[in-house]
């Protein structure tokens, strides 16, 4: 097995907004569980530092919190993307499209192409 | 926007001590509930099942300071944190943490109060606008002898109107008067000032206004300003006071204006007592403008104000040519020895030169001490920090990162330096308090000194740097360095020599500095004990004197003068309990006055200067001046007899070396005078200048006569009891004569050297706080010494060694300390001694006795300081020593 890497701090609230924007409203653990997921498991997100990227989001007014019931009953805190959040993402989205074509042309830029 | 906000509810947070421990606590049971579940639900037992969700949730405390890193404050959270624990740190050692405080609000206190005042005295000395341009001129006459005195009234006129140096000038003359008219008659000082001098000086009255150009003509210049000092306490401040009447010495003046409280011209360097209450428009009498009469009387000082641009030494150069011209000019007047030599210096230097090597003195010896603090401080903190290695390399063990270990040492020693800082400032006021309360008279605007900001940043500065940096580079370097390397490190039985070396190092200057200041207090010392013992000429102890004036408009002839002196001698000398009595027109160190002379079968024109005081018959007697050939003054010398004088041993040395000058002649008032006898030399103007040559005249002698005049009378009462009877008895024969200035002859010597008296108790405190601060800096170092080598020293007494050997080797390395310190103490001082060479009184820079004494005295110190560890080393028990880790 391809041992795990630690994600960014940064990209984890990207991946935790987009997360929202797909599922709609989750609480912690289905977020984290969701991520997982999706990076196919190449990512290990060591669960618990996903609360303080939560915590952060919901002061900046990307999420919005509330308690409610969850499957089996359980309470749990249930975040939402908020429209700020909306737009966050988007910006986001789009500064990373462009920072990948960036470097996308370098890597495929020969050096006949640079005289 | 959104950082700011972020930022508001962070501090919001911070305030409010909200915690999110309780959410996350939640979240987190939550969390782990699902993915127990879920494991379970995998096949995994309950507890396992629990047990990898807990893995899988991560480090708590790591999380938990991460989610509370984004809520509240970190930075500030941390800082306190730091902040609490430094100042229970420092509880907990009480022993460092009081020496240390002490020591650097000693050094901080010390150095901010002397600055200040040296700020304000040598700086800033005069209250006026742009002091800076403003100068000081007067003349000398190099053949005729004597020093500077002033100008005559017709030679500043020319001066005023021929100069292209100054855009204003104005000329003042010092005096005093009798203020009447209401109670008993006040006797103040005034000054006759030009009416240009307060627009020169940029300085206007707070009341009233002041003089017209009209007042300044002679004959309607019956006006004045007051003082505010005197308006205040002789006047109750009145606000009414403009435009009335008072009288000086019987004659009626009007007041026209009262002057700010802080104006004190041309006294700003005087004492209290000699400051000018009255302020006069300076008028010259039409004899003074008599061509005739131009070089009569000098005595007038004038000031001038620089054009822009203009120079000091082209101020002076100006001012030799003027003179030049008029000697020129008047070359019948200006003959023989009667050449005259005008000096220009900037104003505000004048005011201070003779205070200013007194105070840089106090300057050096202060930073010494300062230095000496630092040091103290920087070896305490190198002792703690290298002490503290192992706790520090723990601290990084168990997950501080570097910048969190060296911001706690950072904050420890900053706080300590601030602390110490804070402690400095209150010192530095006391200090200032004490020094405006026992200061010398003659240091100028004392009384305004106050805590300079840029002394108390600079001393703070240099602190806060010395606490900081030997807190922190020790830190910085341990901080560098693996943990575990650290933690070994006690297993090693040696000591840590790079950091033994630089406290060794650091006590030795210590030690040298302090011997530097003890030297050069203990010169001054030995300097001022030779000059109170040297012979004064005259006997100081139980000799009391009080002055009076006979001002001329109720003694306008000598008759009537020479009858109430008659009297008042004869009254005084029947008061019980006294011994003798005389009077005298000038006394020593006290006030003096110079005649020009001309010698019999001299030259024509070629004119001296002696000192000169009208005395009477019983004066040298009184005195205790020795006559040492003739005779004194006596009944027969009465007015109609032909005029006779005294003269003293230099003046007769200087102009009649061969033979005797008793019987000679010389010229002086209406015609020759004959020497009758001569007086032993007295100091005059300061026990340190020579006795000048004087000429002592009868009070019966019929010219020129000063209306000032003070009775001696030796007795052995107390002042207390002895002056209401003077008082009464003169009184008894008019009741109009003021009384004042009341002291004792040894008041007048003390006064004379009060200022040498200051510096040597300045420095000796000095002295000795720098050699009680070098002392228990060697303390430290010894003791710190020896708790790092308690192992070897037990390793060696397992070996064999004696307990005495153990102690002897604690004490070598106080005496090794101690002997380099002293070496480089004593070449420091022959620096420091030449640069005293001028306050030295026939004591030169090796003395020897001053030159064994301190450093055996420094020896002797640093043993004792080295004894307690040294005892402590001996009485180490080696088992224990060995067993300790």
């Amino acid at each position: 097995m391809k041992r795990k890497k630690d994600v960014q701090q940064g990209t984890l609230g990207l991946m935790v907004l987009k997360t929202l924007d797909v599922l709609g409203p989750l609480h912690g653990y289905g977020i984290a569980r969701r991520i997982e997921q999706i990076s196919g498991d190449l990512l290990f997100v060591n669960q618990g530092t996903l609360y303080p990227v939560l915590l952060r989001l919901e002061q900046e007014g990307a999420v919005e919190s509330e308690w409610g019931p969850s499957e089996n009953n359980r309470r749990a805190r249930f975040y939402r993307l908020t429209k700020a959040g909306q737009k966050l993402l988007q910006a986001e989205k789009r500064d990373w499209e462009r920072t990948a074509a960036i470097i996308a042309r370098f890597f495929e830029v020969k050096a006949e192409d640079l005289s | 926007m959104k950082s700011l906000k972020r930022f508001y509810m962070r501090l919001l947070n911070f305030s409010t001590n909200r915690r999110g421990e309780e959410r996350l606590r939640e979240e987190m049971e939550s969390y782990l509930a699902a993915q127990t579940e879920e494991n379970i639900r995998a096949g995994m037992a309950p507890e396992e099942a629990r047990r990898q969700a807990r893995l899988k949730f991560g480090a708590v405390e790591a999380i938990r300071e991460k989610y509370h890193a984004e809520e509240g404050l970190p930075f500030l959270e941390h800082l306190i944190q730091d902040v609490r624990y430094a100042l229970r740190q420092l509880r907990k050692s009480p022993a460092f943490t009081t020496a240390s405080l002490l020591t650097l609000a000693l050094g901080i206190g010390a150095t901010t109060a002397v600055f200040s005042a040296i700020d304000t005295v040598l700086f800033h000395p005069l209250p006026y606008r742009d002091p800076s341009q403003l100068m000081f001129v007067t003349e000398s006459a190099p053949k005729l002898g004597g020093g500077e005195f002033g100008v005559s009234a017709q030679e500043y006129l020319d001066y005023a109107r021929l100069n292209h140096v100054f855009s204003q000038v104005a000329a003042y003359m010092t005096d005093a008067c009798n203020l009447t008219g209401a109670g008993r008659p006040l006797h103040v000082n005034e000054a006759q000032i030009s009416t240009t001098a307060l627009p020169l000086l940029g300085v206007t009255p707070i009341l009233g206004r002041n003089f017209t150009a009209q007042e300044g003509r002679y004959g309607s210049d019956h006006v004045v300003l007051l003082s505010h000092e005197l308006w205040q306490t002789h006047y109750g401040a009145d606000p009414h006071i403009i435009g009335r009447t008072i009288h000086l010495n019987e004659t009626p003046y009007t007041v026209v204006g009262v002057m700010p409280a802080s104006f004190r011209f041309p006294g700003d360097s005087e004492p209290i007592s000699e400051r000018p209450s009255l302020w006069l428009p300076l008028t010259f009498a039409p004899d003074l403008i008599d061509p005739h009469h131009r070089v009569r009387s000098f005595g007038y000082k004038f000031i001038g104000r620089l054009k822009p641009g203009v120079t000091a030494p082209q101020a002076q150069q100006d001012m030799t040519r003027i003179a030049d011209d008029f000697m020129r000019q008047y070359s019948d007047t200006y003959v023989g020895n009667i050449r005259v030599v005008p000096h220009a210096y900037p104003f505000a230097a004048h005011s201070v030169a003779k205070t200013r090597p007194l105070l840089i003195l106090l300057a050096a010896a202060v930073f010494c001490v300062l230095l000496i603090a630092c040091a103290n401080v920087a070896n305490l903190l190198l002792a703690r920090s290298t002490a503290r290695s192992q706790e520090m390399a723990l601290r990084a063990a168990i997950g501080a990162s570097r910048i969190r270990i060296v911001r706690q040492c950072l904050v420890e020693s900053g706080l300590l330096g601030i602390l110490g800082s804070i402690g400095g400032v209150l010192l530095a006021a006391l200090f200032l308090i004490g020094l405006k309360r026992f200061g010398p008279a003659s240091l100028p605007r004392l009384q305004d000194v106050s805590v300079h900001p840029v002394a108390l940043v600079f001393a703070v500065a240099l602190a806060l740097l010395t606490s900081v940096f030997f807190g922190f580079a020790p830190a910085w370097q341990l901080s560098r360095v693996a943990p575990e390397s650290s933690l070994r490190a006690a297993h090693q039985v040696g000591a840590d020599h790079g950091s033994q070396h630089l406290q060794s190092i650091i006590a030795a200057a210590q030690v040298a500095l302090a011997v530097a200041l003890l030297i050069s207090g203990g010169l001054l010392l030995r300097s001022f004990a030779r000059l109170l013992d040297s012979s004064y000429g005259f006997n100081p102890h139980n000799a009391f004197i009080v002055r009076t004036v006979f001002d001329e408009s109720r003694y306008p002839d000598i008759a009537k003068h020479l009858v109430v002196e008659q009297q008042i001698l004869s009254r005084l000398s029947h008061l019980p309990g006294v011994t003798a009595v005389a009077e005298a027109t000038h006394l020593p160190l006290s006030n003096s006055r110079d005649i020009g002379i001309h010698i019999e079968h001299a030259p024509a024109n070629d004119y001296h200067w002696a000192g000169n005081s009208f005395v009477t018959p019983s004066y040298f007697r009184t005195m205790g001046i020795p006559l040492l050939q003739g005779r004194d003054f006596g009944p027969a010398d009465t007015r109609s007899a032909p005029p006779v004088a005294i003269v003293s041993q230099s003046f007769a040395r200087e102009y009649f070396p061969v033979h005797s000058a008793i019987g000679r002649h010389f010229d002086w008032g209406k015609g020759s005078n004959t020497i009758i006898g001569v007086a032993a030399d007295v100091h005059i103007s300061s026990l340190t200048d020579d006795p000048p040559p004087m000429v002592y005249l009868d009070t019966t002698y019929p010219d020129n006569h000063p209306n000032e005049t003070a009775f001696i009378l030796r007795s052995k009462l107390d002042p207390a009891v002895l002056l209401p009877a003077i008082r009464q008895q003169i009184h008894s024969v008019d009741k109009d004569l003021p009384v004042y200035d009341a002291t004792t002859l040894e008041q007048l010597v003390s006064d004379s050297v009060a200022q040498r008296r200051f510096t040597i108790v300045l420095l000796g405190g000095f002295g000795v706080i720098a050699l009680v601060l070098a002392a228990i800096g060697i303390f430290g170092v010894i003791s710190y010494l020896v708790a790092q080598r308690t192992r070897e020293f037990g390793v060696r007494m397992a070996l064999g060694a004696d307990r005495s050997n153990i102690a002897r080797l604690v004490l070598r390395r106080g005496a090794n300390i101690a002997l380099a310190g002293c070496l480089c103490g004593l070449a420091l001082s022959v620096l420091a001694s030449h640069l005293l060479r001028a306050s030295l009184y026939h004591t030169g820079p090796f003395d020897p006795a001053t030159l064994c004494l301190v450093p055996l005295l420094l020896f002797i110190v640093v043993l004792i300081a080295a004894w307690l560890p040294a005892l402590r080393a001996a009485s180490i028990d080696p088992m224990q020593a060995l067993r300790s880790e």
